[in-house]
């Protein structure tokens, strides 16, 4: 990573803590007193103020850096397959809209029906566990420094998409690990960081992206949420579709708002009666939930206690929650949730990173971003079927927490 | 260094500048009014019965916590995990004017001669004590039910007082049922309020079971703002469920100011599928409250404020645009029960059982009755009728 960039980033994060600690000179419930405190204009003002903080914050909160947001590289560079790391092939399902940029491929609008492709990526030698070699701008497209992209296909009907990751599917051994993202994400945060998960952990299956229409800006807080919702129902079709393929196990990761579409998509084939995926869903990851700890509570209710209990992921010191919890009424989400037990009564494994370092200042990305636990979550989905082993890599991964 | 030129600057600015507009906006733009949400008075008042025009039972299923600080709210902008039921009785003065709610200033005691007034509360122990109740309530009533979902940034009082406006003004002729979700009441707490609503879908999906479980004919739901976004959630979940009518007992489905992304509405009604009868919209171009939720969802059109009348029809729904109607106040958010004339327009339509009318408002009647009250209210006003089939201009007034 440049120097420059480095010491930028440092300056953001004083930022970050300075509103954060700004924040906390307010008292909790800093708007209870409308209408009926003598000082109308005071309380005004402190709403003012709080607004402020939260836009500082959410300006320089992203979950996702600020790389160009082109996924091709506008020249590709040949490569021979001695001088990069890894190759993989990521199938992608997405309501993003096509991008008119071809090398976006695709962009932030949503599109009224799901679009299908398949993008393979390329991973450099001397990429670091945990990290996302990235190429910024005005750097050129060297497979050998960078995550390259070096081919993207577009399959034009569902079957022909079907049919494509049917063959693949058969071809590693009949597991698929589902990717959900988060809030501001570019498709090409989202396809790299799979890249990344895969490579990193080892992860023999077929890796499925699901991409929603987020903005990929920090100010699209709300316009992202409406755009998870309006993924439910095609989430559930992808999840189908796979479910019909010769897959014999699904795993799903979502991270962030990603959790919040993943959710509600497994709770409504729960009302549908299916909520197992006829038995092939396998491990169901949630990493830094960004949901309301009520409406997770109502969805797990609705859910029923899993089979194979849902692994929870989260970490109290995750700036980026923080914030939402802070514009959700200072509310807690569950990935910064504290009361792990609460939680498990719901019928799900609650892993604690608060201890783990992530690899920025918001800690909102540990399960990919800390070597370690993108190993063992790796560990966890090689793992195959079967509960014996279950409790031990859970087990393994606290242990890690704990060090 | 590219990230500080990117976003330093400029840009910085204009967003700060976006964001105190947004703030100023929020702080003057609550949907309800500036009350301290009480809504029992501390002392009695008592007042003649020739000053009472009409005293209403509305009965209340709530994910609001029974308010143990501030116990004259009775409930609060706290959750509950499960439901809560209760009945409370509203008294309406004499001097009450069409389309206003007469409130108490402040949290001053209301007086039962000029103003809405809570007169008692009772407490159900369970959900079968309050279907024995509500079921008992609706057989007197002749057979019909009619649930209101209320909006972001209300208090339970504003719940049951809009409430008893609407049953009052359209005089509406059977049980009237609150369904009054977690709001804080806060202008501020939009997101709050979106997590509040979404976490109680299953209970207004178990209170619609419920309610379709007693002798009643028809179910009719009116949903303001935020809460035509849980109502949707409901009856979609319905609809996944295979009930999507309630056993038929479904009636009218009124959707006011839709504070809904319109790309989600899309979703959710592909998902309900297209209903027997067509549901209505209630829209305003005019509608400053949606205005702010558009721009703080990434300047996306809501539903209540989209100007698409057709491409909405096409997914099965009534488009009724308020836009020429003047509202209550300057916000035009809530001109469906604010509005004189609308509110006894949709009392007309009210009072015949869904199951009985029309699917095609007859534009004759519809015109005669709105130009009917529009003498006697003294407005002139369009209002456009979009079907799934066609689209037909209403006079009100003139």
């Amino acid at each position: 990573m440049p120097v420059a960039r480095r010491s930028a980033n440092f300056s953001w994060t004083r930022l970050t803590l300075a509103a954060l600690r700004l924040s906390g000179r307010f008292p909790r419930r800093w708007t209870a007193n409308r209408g009926r405190s003598g000082n109308a204009s005071e309380s005004v003002d402190v709403r003012l103020k709080t607004i402020l903080i939260t836009a500082f914050a959410l300006l320089i909160a992203g979950c996702a850096g600020h790389q160009t947001q082109e996924i091709l590289g506008s020249v590709v560079v040949p490569t021979s397959a001695t001088e990069i790391a890894g190759n993989h092939s990521i199938f992608i399902a997405t309501t993003r809209k096509r991008s008119d940029d071809p090398n976006k491929v695709f962009d932030g609008e949503r599109s009224a029906t799901l679009n299908y492709a398949r993008v393979n990526v390329t991973v450099p030698p001397i990429h670091q566990t945990g990290q996302i070699e990235r190429r910024s701008r005005g750097k050129s497209n060297d497979p050998t420094k960078y995550f390259m992209a070096s081919e993207a296909v577009g399959y034009d009907t569902q079957p022909k998409f079907a049919s494509a990751l049917n063959a693949d599917i058969d071809a590693r051994g009949g597991r698929v690990m589902v990717f959900v993202h988060g809030y501001n994400t570019g498709f090409d945060d989202a396809v790299y960081r799979l890249t990344q998960i895969v490579h990193d952990s080892g992860y023999p299956g077929t890796p499925v992206l699901f991409s929603w229409a987020s903005g990929a800006k920090t100010t699209d807080y709300v316009y992202d949420k409406e755009s998870a919702a309006a993924a439910r129902d095609q989430l559930e079709v992808t999840l189908r579709m796979l479910a019909q393929t010769g897959a014999r196990r699904i795993d799903i990761v979502a991270h962030s708002m990603g959790t919040w579409v993943t959710m509600e998509t497994l709770r409504q084939l729960a009302i549908t009666g299916d909520r197992d995926l006829s038995g092939k869903l396998g491990d169901v990851v949630l990493a830094s939930p960004d949901i309301d700890v009520d409406v997770f509570k109502s969805q797990m209710r609705r859910y029923g206690k899993p089979d194979k209990p849902f692994i929870l992921l989260l970490s109290d010191d995750d700036r980026a929650l923080r914030l939402s919890g802070l514009i959700a009424g200072s509310r807690p989400r569950v990935g910064d949730y504290r009361d792990a037990a609460d939680l498990a009564s719901y019928g799900v494994t609650v892993v604690d990173l608060s201890k783990v370092k992530g690899a920025d200042s918001f800690n909102h990305t540990k399960f990919a971003d800390n070597p370690m636990m993108v190993q063992m979550i790796g560990q966890r989905l090689r793992e195959d079927d079967g509960f014996a082993s279950d409790r031990d890599v859970t087990d393994r991964i606290r242990q890690l927490a704990a060090q | 260094m590219e990230r500080f030129a990117a976003l330093g600057g400029p840009r910085v600015i204009v967003r700060v500048e976006i964001v105190l507009g947004l703030a100023i906006a929020l702080a003057v733009s609550g949907c309800a009014g500036q009350n301290a949400h009480d809504l029992l008075n501390r002392k009695t008042i008592t007042a003649p019965a020739s000053d009472i025009a009409a005293r209403h039972e509305i009965f209340v299923a709530t994910t609001r916590q029974q308010a143990t600080k501030d116990p004259r709210q009775v409930f609060d902008g706290d959750r509950s995990l499960t439901t809560l039921y209760a009945r409370v009785d509203v008294t309406v003065p004499k001097i009450h004017q069409v389309g206003a709610i007469e409130r108490a200033k402040g949290s001053a005691d209301a007086n039962p001669a000029k103003q809405f007034t809570a007169t008692d509360v009772v407490h159900y122990g369970d959900a079968q004590q309050f279907a024995k109740a509500v079921g008992a309530d609706i057989s007197m009533r002749g057979d019909r039910a009619l649930v209101f979902v209320h909006g972001f940034n209300n208090g339970f009082d504003d719940g049951i007082f809009r409430i008893t406006q609407i049953a009052h003004d359209t005089k509406y002729p059977g049980t009237p049922v609150l369904f009054s979700w977690a709001s804080s009441a806060k202008a501020t707490g939009y997101i709050y309020d979106k997590d509040s609503s979404t976490a109680a879908r299953d209970d207004l999906e178990a209170t619609l079971r419920m309610l379709a479980k007693t002798r009643v004919k028809s179910i009719d739901i009116i949903a303001h703002s935020m809460g035509t976004w849980l109502t949707m959630e409901a009856l979609r979940q319905l609809a996944i469920t295979g009930d999507r009518d309630l056993n038929g007992k479904l009636g009218y489905v009124i959707l006011a100011s839709p504070d809904i992304d319109v790309d989600v509405f899309k979703k959710q009604m592909i998902r309900y599928g297209k209903p027997d009868k067509p549901f209505a919209i209630l829209l305003s171009g005019d509608d400053r409250a949606l205005k702010l939720s558009s721009l703080i969802s990434g300047d996306k059109p809501r539903v209540g404020d989209y100007g698409n009348a057709a491409d909405l029809a096409n997914y099965g729904v009534t488009v009724v645009d308020l836009t020429q109607a003047k509202g209550g106040d300057g916000l035009n958010h809530a001109k469906f029960a604010d509005n004189p004339i609308l509110v006894q327009l949709l009392g007309n339509r009210l009072r015949t059982p869904a199951g009985l009318a029309s699917d095609e408002p007859d534009p004759a009647q519809l015109n005669n009755i709105g130009q009917g009250l529009g003498k006697a209210v003294g407005s002139v006003a369009e209002v456009v009728i979009t079907t799934p089939f066609k689209v037909l201009t209403i006079a009100t007034g003139g």
